[in-house]
């Protein structure tokens, strides 16, 4: 026994004295990253007076730079694509504890998925993990569940997951360049996408709703109204036609006291596939005149 | 608790230290030490169902005293089948009677009836199907005079609820575990190292390997309707991988754990995806499993004696059950039904036993014969996992209905580059390990001890570098 406990002992020590070498991975890693836009929140430089937060239809459809050139207010795009509403609630969260309190707040709402479980958005794990050097970031990880608080503080290891370990600077690919003002837009289409329209509309069941995303969406809510801020959720444009259902249900979850900004739906710009990079998501083109409605519904309705 | 948890990793050596340290002069106390601590394992994931596991050891405890002590053939048999239907019982009630009640209902509204079903909104007692088998087997072996019933309860109960084995098995047998029990533990250094290796090697393949591979998986088995066949075959490859790492991770971790305690568990993997037919994949997949229904099913039905049609039919009867254990969905019958004509062939022309030792044993590679074989079975396998983890049969259709359509043809969208090398790394790992319990079993032996256990703390890396949340290992909900 004595021999097994020693064995196991030798061996801790040497894996303990092996997990510090990693350290330095946690200290490179923000650095490798391409998309610094989480660094930036939490080093307090997005003083912007819009901001901009979402999935991949926020990120490419809402082109902040055009909403700072028509409306005056300086812009920023916080949306990260394949990012679910805890994600968003999150980014606000980071926004709004760092930096200073933005006068409005646009949130581009999934239809039909926001509250819904679904495999495609996802709290993007993948943006923290390369900031894990943060402690805030650290303490996310743990408040999810992800790390231990212990362990995270023994083992350099436990801090990092498989997202660190590069040694290369990682580069922008064409679909997910973040431009100056944070937002992602798309000039071209996607290769190979079935234009084909949906026959029939799905029809939105909220009974299938998850707890945790409407607790996430009444946060971003509560945030906004004890911050004073301006929140307008949108609703991006869709090739395919919308079931009212969910549009009603947004309504009721915020007890119809937040703005709903929906496309204009009768344009004839949001049928067309020429304005889109694929089924659910504009093309520059398409962007610029999304990104036009939202200017001027700011405009009409400045206070 | 999870095996991959961190309160399992206090929980296992408070254990173990009391276990060698306190309880190790009186095996009265070591094994009274095991049964509080694998009930402590179990309240941890639901204390109610507590009950319910104490009541059906009591039960067959209490009916194999009373089988053992009965002169009388008919005071027997009551026994017998009290225990058996109460056990079949709670199973059918907890894992079976919405599956029923809801096929009822689809039944009677396919003739134009519409019929509002009563049906029980509890969750599945974890373990339950793994503990019945347990109990069940020990009822039986009575039964049929194959073993003298157990006076001593804290030892029968220690049997049916281990805490290594008693939420995802093996399933072990009276024969096996019960004079392993019944006899004084002292501790071995050789064995417990062993043990250790297990347990590493089971959380690398539960962590690497199957939760990494479940994350692209499920992106593509839930998101079906829009992938490309080739990304639905790789789907598909990754299910295969991940059920793969995810039990016979488990299993190792199991059998791992049960080895610092000196007591040694059957084995239920011995490399399935290197067998050369599906005959072979049965006897190394599950093996507890497999061998519980050969035994206490196909054998009773009549096994192989009673001529073709009747291996035929008790065949398709053991797969059918076989799939229907794993969970009360058509997709796991369907899975059993699919297994089932894959073997018939080997069954019909008498081949289920020409592959019996593992494949080029003593050599590096296969021959180019067992290396076609090898790949054949596996792509059925393969086929057949997407019925097991499809949400519905229908959904399991359109599955492969699109997997075979021109755009198996094309690239996959988003390989998973990671993934894949891991599962390479850990493919050629259980290629060169294959003549042991356990690929990682004297992988490296030759190697100079310092490369050895540079090797563990590379495996120790990846395990840290992958784990996030704790997955729920799949035959849990089984």
């Amino acid at each position: 026994m004595k021999k097994f406990i020693k064995s196991i002992l030798i061996f801790g020590i040497a894996f303990f004295l092996l997990d510090k070498f990693f350290i330095f991975f946690i200290i490179t890693s923000a650095e490798k990253e391409v998309d610094k836009r989480l660094e930036l929140v939490i080093n307090g430089k997005i003083n912007k007076e819009i901001v901009v937060f979402g999935s991949s239809r926020g990120a490419r459809n809402i082109i902040a730079s055009e909403i700072e050139k028509e409306t005056g207010y300086s812009a920023y795009n916080l949306s990260y694509p394949g990012s679910n509403i805890e994600f968003h609630e999150f980014a606000i969260r980071s926004l709004l504890k760092f930096n200073k309190i933005p006068k409005v707040i646009l949130l581009s709402v999934d239809y039909p998925m926001a509250f819904l479980p679904d495999s495609v958005l996802n709290f993007r794990l993948d943006r923290l993990y390369p900031l894990v050097k943060y402690s805030y970031i650290n303490n996310e990880l743990i408040a999810r569940g992800e790390k231990n608080l212990l362990m995270s503080h023994l083992f350099a290891l436990s801090r990092m997951n498989k997202y660190i370990i590069n040694l290369k600077q990682k580069k922008f690919m064409p679909k997910d360049t973040v431009y100056s003002d944070g937002s992602m837009p798309i000039s071209f289409q996607k290769p190979n996408e079935n234009w084909d329209k949906a026959k029939t509309i799905k029809k939105y069941n909220s009974l299938k709703e998850l707890k945790i995303k409407r607790e996430a969406f009444q946060k971003i809510i509560t945030m906004c109204k004890e911050n004073n801020i301006r929140l307008i959720l949108i609703s991006p444009p869709l090739l395919d036609s919308m079931d009212s259902e969910f549009k009603a249900r947004l309504k009721l979850l915020t007890s119809n006291t937040i703005e709903i900004l929906e496309c204009d739906s009768q344009n004839p710009i949001y049928k067309d596939k020429n304005y889109y990079y694929d089924k659910t998501h504009l093309n520059t083109k398409g962007a610029l005149i999304f990104t036009k409605e939202i200017t001027l519904y700011l405009k009409n309705t400045k206070r | 608790m999870l095996f991959n948890s961190l309160n399992f990793a206090v929980f296992l050596p408070i254990v173990f230290i009391l276990y060698w340290f306190v309880t190790n002069k009186n095996l009265k106390l070591q094994n009274i030490l095991l049964l509080v601590s694998s009930y402590f394992f179990y309240a941890c994931w639901d204390w109610r169902f507590m009950f319910l596991l104490i009541f059906s050891t009591v039960l067959d405890y209490y009916t194999g005293i009373k089988m053992a002590e009965s002169k009388n053939e008919g005071v027997k048999k009551f026994w017998f089948w009290l225990s058996i239907s109460i056990n079949l019982g709670f199973l059918g009630v907890f894992k079976y009677y919405n599956f029923f009640a809801e096929s009822f209902t689809d039944l009677l509204t396919n003739f134009g009836l519409q019929v509002n079903p009563w049906t029980l909104k509890v969750i599945l007692p974890v373990g339950i199907s793994f503990y019945t088998f347990h109990g069940l087997s020990y009822v039986i072996d009575i039964y049929k005079n194959r073993i003298p019933a157990e006076k001593n309860f804290v030892q029968y109960a220690v049997f049916v609820s281990f805490f290594p084995l008693l939420v995802a098995g093996p399933i072990e047998r009276a024969t096996h575990l019960l004079p392993q029990i019944k006899v004084k533990r002292t501790f071995d250094y050789d064995k417990a190292v062993d043990g250790l290796r297990q347990i590493l090697w089971g959380l690398f393949k539960k962590i690497v390997i199957a939760d990494q591979c479940a994350v692209y998986a499920n992106l593509i088995f839930n998101d079906a309707g829009h992938q490309s066949g080739s990304n639905l075959f790789l789907g598909a490859l990754f299910f295969t991988f991940q059920i793969y790492g995810d039990f016979s991770g488990y299993s190792d971790i199991a059998l791992g754990t049960a080895r610092l305690f000196g007591i040694e568990l059957l084995r239920n993997f011995a490399f399935p995806y290197f067998s050369r037919d599906i005959a072979e994949f049965w006897r190394r997949w599950h093996i507890s499993l497999s061998t519980w229904f050969r035994d206490y099913l196909y054998i009773p039905l009549g096994g192989s004696k009673g001529g073709m049609w009747m291996k035929i039919r008790n065949t398709f009867i053991i797969f059918l059950v076989s799939g229907f254990w794993h969970g009360a969905n058509w997709t796991f019958i369907a899975w059993g039904l699919l297994n089932a004509l894959y073997i018939m062939p080997s069954i019909i022309f008498n081949t289920n036993r020409v592959n019996l030792e593992i494949v080029a044993k003593g050599k590096y590679f296969p021959s180019v014969k067992d290396f076609c074989s090898i790949v054949i079975t596996f792509l059925l396998t393969v086929f057949a996992w997407i019925f097991f983890r499809a949400s519905s049969i229908g959904s399991a259709f359109a599955y492969v209905k699109e997997m075979f359509s021109k755009s198996f043809f094309t690239f996959p969208t988003n390989m998973p580059y990671t993934a894949l090398f891991f599962i390479i790394f850990f493919m050629v790992i259980e290629w060169f390990g294959r003549e042991e319990e356990y690929a990682l079993n004297k992988f490296g032996f030759k190697w100079p001890k310092i490369l050895r256990q540079g090797f563990y703390m590379l495996l120790i890396t990846a395990i840290f570098l992958f784990s996030t949340k704790e997955q729920q290992f799949i035959y849990f909900q089984f």
